[in-house]
C-alpha cells in the first residue's frame, strides 16, 4: 500500500522537474536569439521575447506554488512525524 | 519583474545548517539554530514557518545525518568522513569549482574507481559528510564555498545594473571584507534571478526600464579608468546613434594633424594603414554584435534589434568594400 505522503511528494518532484525544464529552456534563449539574429529573422526574435516573458512568469508562479504548499504537511504526515520525532523534511 | 522573495536560490535545509555550524567548535543549541533558520533561510516564506522547528529537529537528529549532539545539548558537525569515495568527490568538486549534480559526481567516481553505479549509489553518502552541502535543486557543492548569488543579486540591484561580466562581479565581491580569502562561487545557471550567456550575466531583478532610467543598462560596475575597455558592451551609447564622443573627435583632429606632417611619398601608405585599422575596428565591432543583441533582447527592445540588423548589414558591406580597396591599393603600392 502506498503511504499517503509519497504520492504528494512525487507530484512535487514532477513539478520541480517541470520548473527545471522551463529554466533550461529559458537559459537556451540567448543562443536562439543570436541564431535568429544571424538569419535576420525578427519575427522569431519577437516570438522568443514573448516566450521569455511567459517563462519568467511560469517559473516564478510554479516555484511560488511549490514553496507555498510543499512544506505544509498533511494531517497523517505531521502526526506521524511528531510521534516519531522525524519531520517531513527530506533535506 | 521577478521578485527575489519568490525566487530564492538556496541551500537545502540540511545544507544551510551545515553552513551555520561549519568551523564552530562549541556548536549551537536547537533553538538557536531554529531562530537562524527562521531569519536567514525561511524568511518571507510564511507558509513554511510553522514547520521549521520540526524540520530542523528532524535534520539535526537524523540517524545518518551530518550532525552530532554534545553533552551540553548543543549541535556540532560530525568529523569529516575518512572515505575514499567522499575524498574523490571532494576533489572532483574542487576541480570543477561549481555545484554538480549527484549523477555527475557518480559518473566521475565510476570513471575514477571502475566500480559499478549501483555500488557507488549505495556507498556514497554526501549527506552525512559535513564537507558537502546540497542546494534545493539537488546539486552539491562544498560547504566551505561561499555561494554569492544573493550578494551578486543585491549588488546588481543596488547599482540598477542589468548586465555584467562574471569576472568583474566576482572581483568586486572579493574585495569585500567579509568575503576576503574565501572561495567565492557564483552560479547563475538555474538561478531564475539570472540569465547567463558565457561570461555575461543578466540580473532579471533589475527592470530594464530602471536600468535605462539611471542611464546604465549594461554599463559594467567598474572603476572609471577601466571603462574604456568595456565600451563595446554599451549598445545604447553607440557612437553611431549619438553624437560623436569627445575622445573620437580628438582622435580625428590628431589624425589630421599627423597627416599634414606625413611626406607625400608616404601619404598613400599611411592612408592605407589607417583604412586597415578602420577595417579591423569594423570587424571587431561586428564580433561584438551578438552581445549587443542580447542586451537589447533583455531590454525587450525589438526596434533596437531591427535597427541593429540593418546596421550590421551596412557594417559588413562597408568592411567588405574597405578590404577590397585596401587589397587593391596595397598591391599597387607594392608594385611601385
Amino acid at each position: 500500500m502506498q503511504m499517503p505522503g509519497k504520492g504528494l511528494e512525487r507530484r512535487f518532484q514532477r513539478l520541480r522537474a517541470v520548473v527545471s525544464t522551463w529554466q533550461f529552456r529559458y537559459n537556451q534563449l540567448p543562443d536562439q536569439v543570436v541564431s535568429r539574429f544571424d538569419e535576420s529573422d525578427l519575427d522569431s526574435i519577437a516570438k522568443l521575447l514573448v516566450e521569455k516573458r511567459e517563462l519568467e512568469r511560469l517559473i516564478r508562479d510554479l516555484n511560488e506554488f511549490i514553496r507555498r504548499w510543499e512544506d505544509v504537511p498533511s494531517g497523517l504526515d505531521s502526526r506521524a512525524a511528531i510521534r516519531s520525532g522525524v519531520g517531513g523534511d527530506e533535506d | 519583474m521577478l521578485q527575489q522573495s519568490a525566487w530564492t536560490f538556496r541551500y537545502s535545509l540540511e545544507g544551510f545548517l551545515k553552513r551555520l555550524l561549519q568551523g564552530s567548535e562549541t556548536g549551537r543549541t536547537e533553538s538557536e539554530l531554529v531562530q537562524e533558520v527562521l531569519s536567514g533561510y525561511a524568511a518571507g516564506d510564511e507558509k513554511s514557518l510553522e514547520s521549521i522547528p520540526a524540520r530542523v529537529r528532524a535534520a539535526l537528529n537524523a540517524a545518518h545525518g551530518a550532525f552530532v549532539k554534545t553533552e551540553e545539548e548543543r549541535h556540532v558537525l560530525r568529523a569529516s568522513i575518512a572515505d575514499e569515495l567522499n575524498d574523490l568527490s571532494y576533489r572532483f568538486l574542487q576541480e570543477k569549482g561549481s555545484p554538480q549534480k549527484h549523477g555527475a559526481i557518480l559518473r566521475h567516481l565510476q570513471d575514477a574507481t571502475r566500480r559499478g553505479r549501483g555500488e557507488l549509489m549505495s556507498r556514497v553518502d554526501l549527506d552525512r559528510d559535513p564537507r558537502f552541502a546540497r542546494l534545493e535543486n539537488g546539486e552539491w557543492l562544498l560547504t566551505e564555498w561561499e555561494l554569492v548569488n544573493d550578494a551578486v543579486a543585491a549588488l546588481m540591484t543596488e547599482f540598477g545594473q542589468r548586465r555584467a561580466d562574471r569576472t568583474d562581479l566576482l572581483g568586486l565581491l572579493a574585495e569585500e571584507e567579509t568575503l576576503q580569502g574565501k572561495t567565492l562561487i557564483f552560479y547563475p545557471e538555474l538561478d531564475p534571478r539570472f540569465a547567463a550567456s558565457g561570461e555575461t550575466v543578466d540580473c532579471l531583478l533589475v527592470e530594464p526600464e530602471a536600468a535605462a532610467a539611471v542611464g546604465m543598462p549594461v554599463e559594467p560596475i567598474i572603476e572609471p579608468e577601466t571603462i574604456e575597455t568595456h565600451t563595446l558592451d554599451k549598445p545604447t551609447e553607440r557612437k553611431e546613434d549619438s553624437q560623436m564622443s569627445e575622445t573620437m573627435m580628438m582622435d580625428m583632429v590628431i589624425t589630421e594633424e599627423k597627416m599634414e606632417n606625413v611626406s607625400t611619398d608616404q601619404l598613400v601608405t599611411t592612408v592605407l594603414a589607417q583604412l586597415a585599422s578602420a577595417s579591423t575596428t569594423l570587424t571587431e565591432r561586428n564580433q561584438e554584435i551578438p552581445n549587443e543583441v542580447l542586451n537589447l533582447f533583455n531590454l525587450e527592445d525589438l526596434q533596437g534589434i531591427e535597427k541593429l540588423m540593418n546596421q550590421r548589414k551596412r557594417l559588413a558591406e562597408l568592411a567588405e568594400d574597405l578590404q577590397a580597396v585596401i587589397a587593391k591599393w596595397s598591391a599597387a603600392d607594392r608594385a611601385e
